[in-house]
C-alpha cells in the first residue's frame, strides 16, 4: 500500500528479533558480533545446500506443488545441512548454556529474514495494491524465530552429552523440525486441500510451539550443565 | 589490531546514524514497484473535441484516485463506477458538479440486446449529454467483464457500508472489504497536430462531350462518432450510406463501360469525411469545385443525393430544404424512389425542412450544397437529423438489418437508373447487375471493420481509407483522395488523442486500516516484551512444574 504498511510490515516482522535480543541478556554478552559471525555461517551453509541440491537435483518442471511428495522429502533431507552448520557454529561460539543457545537460533533466524523475507516485502508492500501476504510473510518470520530458537536448543542438547534415554526424542523432534516445510503437503494428501494464508500459518505455528514446549521441557528436566 | 570489541564499537555507533541517512535516501530513490494490480482492462476514453472553437466532452485522461459507486453519497475526488442502464443524464450532471475525478462506464457485452426503449433513454440520452458540453472528467467506458463485475460489485458493498450506523462497524467492515484505487497512467491528452481529413471521389463520365452533360452526385459521410472514439463502428450511421454508394458505383460502372446503355449523364461519387464534425468534406469538396473555376465536375447538376443513415426500417424519407419544382430532375427523381418503393413494399416520405442559418452547424449534409444554390437533399430513414441515433455505442455492425438494407440500396438503384434512363428499368438489373445480399454484406463488413470516429481515421496513409480508394477506382474514372487539415488560425475542428487506455484496479485499504493495524501490532509486540520480561519467572514455574516428573522418572 503504501510507506506506511511497509513500516508496519517491517515492525511485525523485525520487531520480535530486536525484543527477543535487547530483552534476554544478549548485549551484557557482546552478542553482537557473535550473531553476525553465526549469520556468516548461515550463509555458508546455504550456499553449499544450493550446491548440492543443484547438482543432484536439476529444477523440476512445473510449479513446486505438483511434485511428488517423495521428491520434496528427499530434498528437504538436505535441510540437514541446517544442523550441521548450526552445530559447527555452536562449538566456535564461547558462553555458556542458554546464551550459546539464543546467540546461535537468533543469529541464524536473523540471518534467514534478512535473506529470504527483506526483499518481498521491500519489493511488494511498499505498492498500491493491498495484500493479506504482506502481513502473513511477517508474522511467519515470528513463527520462523521460535522455529529456529527450537533447532538451535535441540542441536545444544544433542551435543551435550545427554541420557541415552532422552537421545532418540530429541533427534526425532530435530526431525520433525527439519520435516516441517514438508506439512502442507502432507495434510494436503490427507484433507485434500492445501492450506493457504492464515491457516497455512497456523499449520506451520502449531507444531512449532508444541516443539518449543517439549523442548523446554527436555532442557529443564535434563539440563546437562546441572551435572 | 582490531579486536572484535572494536569493530561492535565502530559499528553501534555510527551504523545507526548512516542508517538514519540511508534508509529514507534508499526508499526516495528506489521507484515504487509495479506490482500486479488486481485487474487490468482496456478502456475506452470519451470523445474530446473542439468544433467552431466549443469545447466538447472530457478534456483529462489521467485517474489516480479510489472507486465509488453512484449511489455512494458524496463522490468529490473519486473515480465513479455506472453501469450504463443505470445512468442518466441527472446522474452524469451530478458527478460533474461534486466534481468527481473520473468516470468509468461499463458496458453491457452485447449492446445489440438492450430493447429500442433502453437504446434512446439511457444510452443516447446519456452519451448526447455527456458531449454536449465539456467536463473535466476523465470519462472512460468498458465492456462489462467478469472481474470488472466484481470490483463494481465491491465497491458497491463497501459504498453501502458508509452509510454504516457507526464509525467503528464502518472500521470494521473495511477489513473484510476491498477498496479499489483505479489509476489511468501515461501523459494527459493533448491536441493531434496537424489532424488530416481525407475526401474519396470518383466520377463516371457520360456518352458525348463530358462538359455539357449534367451531373449527379451521390455522397455519403464514411465516418462515425460514438461516445468514445474506438468505440463507433457506425454500423447504421454511416455504415449503410456507404455500402449503398458502394454498391450503386459497382453497378452503375458497368452500364457505363457498355456502349449500349451508355447514358448521356455524368455521375459523381464522394466518400466525405468529418460527417460529425460539420461536413467538412462536403465543405471542402463544394470550394474545390464550385470555387474553382477550372473544375466543372458540379457545374451543372441535377442534383446531389446524400445517403445518410438508411440499413434499417420501412420507411425512406427524403429530407429537402427546398422542396424540388415540378418536373425537375429532383422531383422526377422523388417520383421515381416512390415508384421504386412501392414496388419493395416501403414508403417513401419527402421531409421538408429549412435551414436555419442561424446555426453555426448543419443538420444534414445536403444542407451544405443546397446553401450553395445546388439541388440536394438527403435520404434517410431517421424522421430528423437529431434523434440521437446518429452516432452512437449502440450502432454496431448488428444494428444494421442486412435483409432491409439490401432492399433499400435496390430501391435506391431502381428509382436511380429509371431516372437516369427516363424509363422503368426492371429488366436491366440482372446478370450480376442485381443488388445482392452478398456483395452488400461484404460491403458492411468492409467498412464497418474498424470504428470510424475521425481522429481515427486522420493521417495520409490510413488502411480504410486507402481501401476505399481503391474500391472507388476500380469501378470509376479520375477516383482520387482530397486531404486537408483545419484552418491554422481559426480551426473549425480539432481532436485529441488518447482514445484508450489501460485501468488499472488496485485493492487498497484506508488509512485507518494501516493506524489500526499498527495499534495490532503494537499490543502484539508488547505482549512479547511483556513474555520476556517475564521469562525468568515463566521459566522457574516451568521447572516447578516439571519437577514432579523429574522425580518419577529418576
Amino acid at each position: 500500500m503504501t510507506i506506511f504498511h511497509f513500516g508496519n510490515c517491517i515492525a511485525l516482522a523485525y520487531g520480535p528479533y530486536f525484543l527477543t535480543y535487547k530483552y534476554s541478556g544478549m548485549p551484557e554478552y557482546g552478542a553482537f558480533w557473535k550473531c553476525a559471525q553465526v549469520a556468516g555461517m548461515y550463509m555458508l551453509t546455504q550456499l553449499c545446500k544450493m550446491l548440492l541440491l543443484a547438482t543432484f537435483f536439476p529444477m523440476a518442471e512445473g510449479p513446486p506443488e505438483d511434485s511428488s511428495l517423495t521428491t520434496e522429502l528427499v530434498k528437504t533431507t538436505v535441510d540437514f545441512g541446517d544442523i550441521m552448520g548450526l552445530s559447527l557454529v555452536m562449538h566456535r561460539i564461547p558462553g555458556s548454556g542458554h546464551i550459546k543457545v539464543l546467540i546461535t537460533g537468533l543469529g541464524w533466524a536473523a540471518a534467514d529474514l534478512v535473506l529470504t523475507r527483506a526483499l518481498p516485502l521491500w519489493v511488494g508492500a511498499r505498492g498500491l495494491e493491498f495484500d493479506w501476504k504482506y502481513i502473513q510473510i511477517s508474522l511467519d518470520a515470528n513463527i520462523s524465530l521460535v522455529h529456529h530458537l527450537n533447532v538451535a536448543l535441540l542441536v545444544w542438547l544433542w551435543w551435550m552429552g545427554l541420557a541415552a534415554a532422552v537421545k532418540p526424542l530429541v533427534a526425532s523432534l530435530l526431525a520433525v523440525c527439519v520435516y516441517r516445510p514438508l506439512l502442507p503437503q502432507i495434510l494436503a494428501l490427507l484433507v485434500g486441500s492445501r492450506p493457504a494464508g492464515f491457516t497455512l500459518l497456523a499449520v506451520n505455528a502449531t507444531p512449532t510451539l508444541c516443539i518449543s514446549l517439549l523442548a523446554a521441557h527436555v532442557f529443564i528436566t535434563h539440563n546437562p550443565s546441572r551435572w | 589490531m582490531w579486536s572484535d570489541q572494536d569493530l561492535v564499537e565502530v559499528l553501534r555507533s555510527s551504523v545507526p546514524y548512516y542508517l538514519v541517512v540511508a534508509l529514507p535516501l534508499l526508499i526516495m530513490l528506489s521507484p515504487v514497484p509495479v506490482v500486479d494490480a488486481a485487474a487490468e482492462f482496456t478502456v475506452y476514453r470519451l470523445q474530446q473535441y473542439d468544433l467552431h472553437g466549443v469545447a466538447h466532452g472530457s478534456r483529462s485522461s489521467l485517474v489516480n484516485v479510489e472507486a465509488r459507486s453512484l449511489e455512494a453519497g458524496s463522490v468529490g475526488r473519486r473515480c465513479v463506477l455506472a453501469r450504463l442502464a443505470d445512468l442518466t443524464p441527472t446522474h452524469y450532471q451530478r458527478v460533474v458538479s461534486q466534481g468527481a475525478v473520473s468516470l468509468l462506464i461499463l458496458l453491457p457485452v452485447n449492446l445489440t440486446a438492450l430493447s429500442p426503449n433502453h437504446r434512446q433513454q439511457l444510452v443516447q440520452d446519456v452519451e448526447a449529454a455527456m458531449l454536449e458540453a465539456e467536463s473535466q472528467l476523465a470519462v472512460y467506458l468498458a465492456y462489462e467483464t467478469p472481474e470488472l463485475l466484481d470490483i463494481y460489485n465491491s465497491v458497491r458493498a463497501s459504498s453501502d457500508t458508509h452509510t454504516a450506523s457507526s464509525a467503528a462497524a464502518a472500521l470494521v467492515s473495511s477489513l473484510s472489504t476491498d477498496g479499489y484505487q483505479m489509476v489511468v497512467g501515461g501523459s494527459q491528452s493533448k491536441l493531434i497536430p496537424d489532424m488530416t481529413l481525407t475526401n474519396i471521389q470518383g466520377k463516371l463520365s457520360g456518352y458525348g462531350v463530358e462538359e455539357q452533360l449534367p451531373t449527379i452526385a451521390i455522397v455519403a459521410h464514411y465516418d462515425a462518432f460514438a461516445a468514445a472514439p474506438e468505440l463507433a463502428w457506425g454500423g447504421d450511421s454511416n455504415g449503410s450510406g456507404v455500402v449503398v454508394l458502394l454498391e450503386l458505383a459497382r453497378i452503375l460502372s458497368r452500364l457505363y463501360t457498355s456502349p449500349r446503355t451508355h447514358p448521356r449523364l455524368n455521375l459523381a461519387f464522394l466518400l466525405s469525411a468529418g460527417g460529425y464534425i460539420n461536413y467538412q468534406g462536403s465543405k471542402r469538396f463544394l470550394e474545390d469545385h464550385l470555387d474553382a473555376s477550372d473544375s466543372p465536375l458540379l457545374s451543372e447538376t441535377h442534383f446531389t443525393l446524400c445517403l445518410d443513415t438508411i440499413g434499417t426500417g420501412d420507411t425512406l424519407r427524403l429530407h429537402v430544404s427546398k422542396r424540388p419544382r415540378e418536373n425537375s430532375p429532383g422531383h422526377r427523381f422523388y417520383q421515381a424512389l416512390e415508384e421504386a418503393g412501392a414496388q419493395a413494399g416501403i414508403t417513401v416520405e419527402m421531409v421538408h425542412r429549412k435551414i436555419n442559418l442561424q446555426e453555426d452547424t448543419q443538420a444534414w449534409e445536403h444542407e451544405k450544397y443546397s446553401m450553395r444554390r445546388l439541388p440536394a437533399f438527403s435520404l434517410s430513414r431517421l424522421q430528423g437529423p437529431k434523434t440521437g441515433e446518429r452516432g452512437s455505442v449502440v450502432d454496431t455492425p448488428e444494428n444494421v438489418d442486412l435483409a432491409a438494407l439490401t432492399r433499400n440500396t435496390a430501391v435506391v438503384a431502381n428509382a436511380l437508373l429509371t431516372h437516369i434512363y427516363n424509363t422503368s428499368v426492371h429488366d436491366i438489373l440482372h446478370n450480376g447487375l442485381a443488388v445482392t445480399e452478398k456483395s452488400v454484406g461484404s460491403w458492411l463488413e468492409l467498412v464497418t471493420s474498424q470504428p470510424r470516429s475521425p481522429q481515427l481515421l486522420a493521417g495520409k496513409n490510413n488502411p480504410l481509407v486507402n481501401t476505399l480508394y481503391q474500391i472507388l477506382s476500380r469501378y470509376t474514372s479520375e477516383a482520387k483522395v482530397t486531404h486537408f487539415k483545419a484552418d491554422k488560425r481559426d480551426p473549425e475542428w480539432a481532436f485529441y488523442d488518447v482514445t484508450h487506455a489501460t485501468m488499472a484496479a488496485y485493492a487498497v485499504k484506508p488509512a485507518a486500516f494501516d493506524f489500526l493495524l499498527t495499534l495490532g501490532i503494537v499490543l502484539y509486540l508488547g505482549l512479547i516484551y511483556v513474555f520476556l520480561q517475564y521469562f525468568p519467572k515463566l521459566y522457574s514455574i516451568m521447572v516447578k512444574l516439571s519437577s514432579p516428573h523429574k522425580s518419577k522418572s529418576y
